[in-house]
């Protein structure tokens, strides 16, 4: 048997890789130091600011969290200073990465705010998984307590992962260092000059809506995705980690307050919990003294970017929100009110028969979970016959026709699990369309139908010849001071609709791109652009309020403009379904059709904004036959439902809904959608 | 499975390990099958019953074309009927029904049909086509229908190749999938060699470049400049991505003593458009040109008969791609290019073709015109892309301008390691690759690209593009 060497290439072979991977291990692996200053600069970053801010409220929590608040006009909403409120914040946050953040970030630093508010969706406050590794091992920035260890199943392992810290770092570094590459170096930007024009470029209500990071996800899978997420209810719930904040904070004397953040519509059921974990959870805050806000059912038009992150219109809507929340419960104060079961937890379970029919005699029962001492409902009934009266004993009020009415009932001294007879006293059967206490319908739903918004005609309109612009003479100060910068400036004066300018429109949510008015020039319409447009571009037209700006090099003929309501009154974006909509103007009498009935309906539901003052007026009708005929005084204000006058059945396939506003009214409808309830 | 997971290197050092140890053919076979189920069910285990399904009916289907004979069209349609209508069902139902819904909209309807939850099942697109190919060959008479199921399985579900690619032909797989296999320790060296490139080249080169070309393609209101520097971006991301892949199937698949198709053979330096689609995907490209293109006529009739044949395989091979009216379009611009150039091209006077600077110029011609593909493919919309091609050019806003110049910057950094790699492979290799510091030096390689993958390795991977096709 003979044997031979191995040749000295395959010697170095093994042994040069070898070497370059044990060696690279073994950097990777060094033990770090808990010494601060040999922290992730992200995360020294962190602990300065809040060291050096000393808050009063820390607000933890997800992306979710940064995004839904305003650290600035909260502190405002509460009259603090605005270094006293900070945010602490790790993307994809649940439970295990917040429970470490306070207690690294917060509770090992030696800070003492009055109140530490965890801000989280309801199913991660009780989830036991970490989302996302790379962020939650960057606060890894000491070994892990022992009940996060169990709780992850990292028993073997709550030691700081040295490998995945560097990790995370090189790959944040290697970033930074494109960015520095390029911009600083090349492009001779200073780097804050860089993030703030990164920042304004890609804030968030500046990407498109509902559309996934990578959009190259099959239509198909993509929504197959949405609808899982939809769909899922699968979660972890496990109270031990949020328990043991709690306590860890309780002996600092820090309040904890609990703040349940809201995700888009769509996406409630992914994120909610069921009704007896979320009683479970209020009464382990009632046992531990944490405070509650629950806000999960806020939803607010234009109010999320995506399917849960809130959009910058709905964080100055929502952080004012919380903060008179927060006031409420007087968390600033010594005596701050802890958790509170949720009225919607508290609702009644109905007892009906299947069909929503009461017999003449017939009956339904409500029976509440817990005692109460007074309860308001709401039930709209529909009946074959006329009926004047109230048919529920304790009803006190009623509103809407003979045919189709609203019953107001008030219940006091409800004792729990003892059902409550509601029992039909007229003369006849009667159906029930609605049954709703503190907005919570109890009825399951039917399906709605929408009218087609791609179909609305306008029947008649004012005549609309346009109306003068006049040169300005003299110009509001701001566009003045813009005159040196901008020579080609010009500036006319609007005798009509300034109040339809693109600022309104911006405020109310309506999207620029939906603009209702036109500028022509003889007969050739002017492109209108929004403002900030024409600064940027240093040339186009906009209109601010009452004065329409040019900048154009050649001389205007002021005579020759005219500005009009644009003849076609639909505004149609197919890249942005949520923002189409239909105008209807002063003098303007529209409408479309409904799709293919469903159901019975007995309410009318209308989404949009309205512009101006004045009444308008509604219309709901097939043929000879109207189901609603009323004059609404008051603004559309987002949203707006309707009691038909006559239950609508499933047999009427053409009807048609119509929106006029009078000529003497000033008020000018934008209108998203409309919907016939059951 | 994902081929950047970290369950990957310990599933193939178990499967490779297992594999060699095995030495018989049969159980080699075996192992292989049940392997590549674990890999393909790893997170949908009900995907396997598509897949053995469509393997199971295109068997029978080969074995009865040749028992009953006179039969055999019929046979043919029953298995492309079987492939096809489950493909059509799981990628494009919900596309049918969108359009269907839209043309009722727009004659002023209001039926609706609703949309089928449906799961598209990963790979579906590459192994119909792969089994349809057993089946046409056998029509054919080009290939003898196998008695093997076992051996049969192990080509159709063979993992390294399973999930995106190259869509391998029976006539080249199936008889390795029958040959014994002696362990081999070069071709060991050269898998293992491609298969850390293919995961070096999605973890610095792909991901990177995604993350900024994703951002800039979600925005509302981008410019042109940045749109161009982001599908500039997505040019380098999607040869990136795609080749990595490749890379990685045919890299473990050599270390297990197969040799799977080149998919791409450097596409980016192809002179005009026939020659890009011989070097872009080419598995894919060639099945379309011998299944689809040839039988709808080919080059064999005069020209109308050619351009129809044209554009109906790149239509469809749009539409392959995904249930968009947007890969349909970028299907549209392919064959119109490849019209184009055998129209406009057989026109050049001679001298110009063979004029020094023709092949740079016509090189960089192409380019762009691929760059300019990329953008209908990247973006789903067909309204936002005639929205990026009114934009104009030279406009935007001192930000965006800013954004522009970093996406670019970011490509031309991320495009680096495919250009170093090129030049290596090209001009260093084939002088040193007989020297004695070869080994030490390849293995030494081998050691740093590992280090490279771990550093830059994502929790969060991207999905491999072509996994959605």
């Amino acid at each position: 048997m003979s044997t031979t060497m191995p040749s000295l290439s395959v010697i170095a072979s093994i042994l040069l890789p070898v070497g370059i991977l044990l060696g690279f291990w073994m950097v990777l692996n060094e033990p770090i130091s808990e010494d601060p200053a040999s922290l992730p600069a992200e995360i020294q970053e962190i602990d300065r600011r809040l060291s050096e801010s000393q808050p009063e409220i820390i607000l933890v929590g997800s992306s979710l969290t940064n995004r839904a608040i305003d650290n600035d006009l909260f502190a405002k909403n509460l009259g603090l200073k605005e270094s006293q409120v900070q945010k602490l914040w790790s993307g994809m946050a649940a439970m295990p990465a917040i429970s470490l953040m306070i207690e690294n970030r917060i509770l090992n630093q030696g800070l003492q705010p009055k109140v530490v508010a965890i801000l989280s969706p309801p199913a991660w406050l009780t989830s036991t998984d970490v989302l996302q590794d790379a962020n939650f091992s960057r606060h890894q920035t000491r070994p892990l307590n022992a009940l996060l260890a169990k709780v992850l199943g990292r028993e073997a392992d709550a030691a700081i992962v040295p490998w995945k810290q560097r990790k995370n770092e090189f790959q944040s570094g290697y970033q930074e260092w494109n960015q520095e590459l390029f911009g600083e170096r090349i492009l001779g930007e200073s780097a804050d000059d860089i993030d703030t024009k990164l920042d304004t470029l890609f804030a968030a209500e500046k990407q498109r809506q509902n559309v996934k990071g990578n959009q190259l996800i099959q239509h198909n899978v993509r929504k197959t995705e949405e609808q899982r997420e939809q769909q899922s209810t699968d979660h972890t719930f496990d109270l031990r980690l949020l328990e043991s904040v709690a306590e860890q904070l309780k002996e600092k004397n820090i309040h904890l307050v609990v703040v349940i953040l809201p995700v888009s519509k769509r996406s409630k059921k992914a994120y909610a919990l069921g009704d007896e974990e979320m009683l479970q959870l209020v009464d382990s805050l009632q046992r531990n003294e944490v405070s509650l806000i629950d806000l999960f059912d806020w939803n607010e038009l234009g109010g999320f970017i995506d399917t849960k992150h809130i959009s910058a219109r709905g964080r100055k809507i929502f952080t004012p929100l919380l903060a008179n929340k927060w006031t409420e419960l007087r968390l600033l104060t010594d005596q701050p009110k802890t958790a509170q079961i949720p009225i919607k937890l508290l609702k009644p379970t109905l007892s009906l028969s299947d069909d929503t029919t009461i017999s003449k005699d017939g009956s339904f029962t409500l029976t509440f979970p817990n005692s109460q001492s007074n309860a308001s409902l709401t039930a709209c009934i529909s009946a074959q016959s006329p009926i004047e009266r109230m048919i529920f004993s304790q009803s006190t009020s009623r509103t809407g026709s003979t045919s189709l009415w609203c019953e107001q009932i008030e219940l006091t001294s409800i004792t729990a699990n003892e059902p409550i007879l509601f029992q039909n006293r007229s003369n006849t059967a009667v159906t029930l369309h609605s049954l709703k206490i503190h907005d919570i319908e109890l009825l399951p739903a039917t399906r709605s139908i929408f009218a087609n918004v791609h179909s609305w005609t306008t029947e008649s309109s004012k005549k609309n010849n346009g109306f003068s612009i006049a040169k300005a003479e003299q110009w509001p100060k701001w566009i003045a001071n813009k005159k040196p910068a901008f020579p080609s400036l010009q500036v006319g004066e609007l005798s009509r609709y300034k109040g339809l300018s693109d600022r309104t429109l911006v405020n109310l949510n309506i999207s620029v791109e939906c603009r209702p008015l036109d500028i022509k020039q003889g007969n050739e319409s002017i492109e209108l652009s929004s403002c900030k447009e024409v600064w940027t571009t240093k040339s186009g037209y906009c209109i601010s309020t009452n004065s329409l700006i040019a900048l154009d090099p050649q001389s205007i003929e002021w005579d020759e403009l005219s500005i009009h309501l644009k003849t076609n009154r639909l505004c149609h974006l197919p890249n942005k379904k949520g923002a189409e909509g239909f105008w209807i103007h002063s003098g303007d009498s529209s409408s479309t059709t409904f799709n293919w009935p469903k159901s019975d309906y007995s309410r009318l539901y209308i989404e949009g904004m309205s512009i101006g003052k004045g009444d308008w007026r509604v219309e709901v009708f097939e043929g000879d036959t109207t189901f609603l005929d009323t004059t609404i005084e008051e603004p559309l204000d987002q949203e707006i439902e309707l009691l038909l006058g006559q239950r609508m059945s499933k047999k009427h396939n053409a009807v048609q809904v119509r929106i006029s506003v009078p000529q003497q009214s000033q008020t000018n409808l934008f209108i998203r959608q409309i919907e016939l309830k059951n | 499975m994902n081929f950047v997971q970290f369950e990957f290197p310990i599933f193939f050092f178990l499967v490779f390990a297992l594999f060699w140890a095995l030495k018989k053919r049969t159980w080699q076979n075996l192992l292989l099958v049940v392997c590549s189920a674990v890999f393909y069910g790893w997170v949908h285990p009900w995907f396997l019953f598509l897949l053995y399904g469509s393997a199971i009916l295109d068997f029978n289907m080969g074995k009865r074309m040749i028992d009953d004979a006179q039969n055999k069209k019929r046979y043919l349609w029953i298995s492309m009927i079987g492939n096809v209508g489950m493909l059509g069902y799981f990628k494009y139902c919900n596309f049918f029904i969108d359009n269907f819904n839209a043309i009722f909209s727009t004659m002023g309807l209001g039926a609706s049909l609703q949309n089928l939850n449906i799961f598209l099942p990963v790979g579906i697109s590459f192994y119909t086509f792969q089994t349809m190919s057993y089946t046409i060959d056998i029509y054919k008479g080009e290939l003898k229908p196998r008695n093997n199921f076992v051996d049969y399985l192990a080509f159709i579900s063979f993992f390294p190749q399973l999930v995106a690619g190259p869509v391998e032909r029976a006539a080249t797989l199936l008889p390795q999938m029958e040959t014994d296999k002696v362990f081999n320790w070069s071709q060991f060296r050269s898998g293992m060699q491609l298969a850390l490139w293919g995961a070096f080249k999605k973890v610095w080169v792909a991901d990177i470049v995604a993350m900024y070309v994703d951002r800039i393609f979600l925005l509302e209101e981008p410019s042109a400049a940045m749109i161009w520097a982001a599908t500039l971006g997505f040019t380098v991301q999607i040869l990136a991505d795609f080749s990595g892949y490749t890379d990685i199937a045919r890299g473990t698949a050599r270390m297990l003593g197969f040799e799977l198709m080149l998919n791409f053979d450097h596409p980016y330096l192809a002179k005009n458009p026939s020659e890009f689609w011989r070097r872009w995907h080419i598995s894919f490209s060639t099945w379309i040109r011998d299944y689809l293109y040839i039988p709808l006529g080919g080059s064999r009739g005069g020209e109308s008969t050619r351009l129809k044949a044209s554009y109906g395989a790149m239509l469809i091979s749009g539409l392959w791609h995904g249930a968009s009216w947007s890969f349909v379009l970028w299907g549209a611009y392919h064959a119109t290019l490849l019209a184009g150039y055998r129209h406009i091209g057989k026109r050049i006077p001679r001298r110009i073709r063979k004029a020094n600077w023709m092949a740079p110029f016509s090189v960089s011609l192409m380019f762009a015109f691929t760059v300019a593909g990329w953008m209908i493919f990247r973006e789903t919309s067909i309204e936002r892309i005639g929205y990026y091609l009114t934009l104009p050019l030279f406009e935007g806003t001192p930000e965006q301008w800013l954004a522009a110049s970093l996406m670019f910057g970011i490509t031309l950094l991320c495009a680096a390691p495919l250009v170093v790699g090129l030049l290596i492979e090209k001009l260093l290799v084939p002088k040193i690759e007989d020297k004695p510091f070869f080994l030490p030096l390849q293995t030494t390689s081998w050691a740093i690209l590992i280090c490279g993958i771990l550093l830059m390795h994502r929790d969060i991977s991207q999905d491999f593009i072509y996994f959605q096709f």
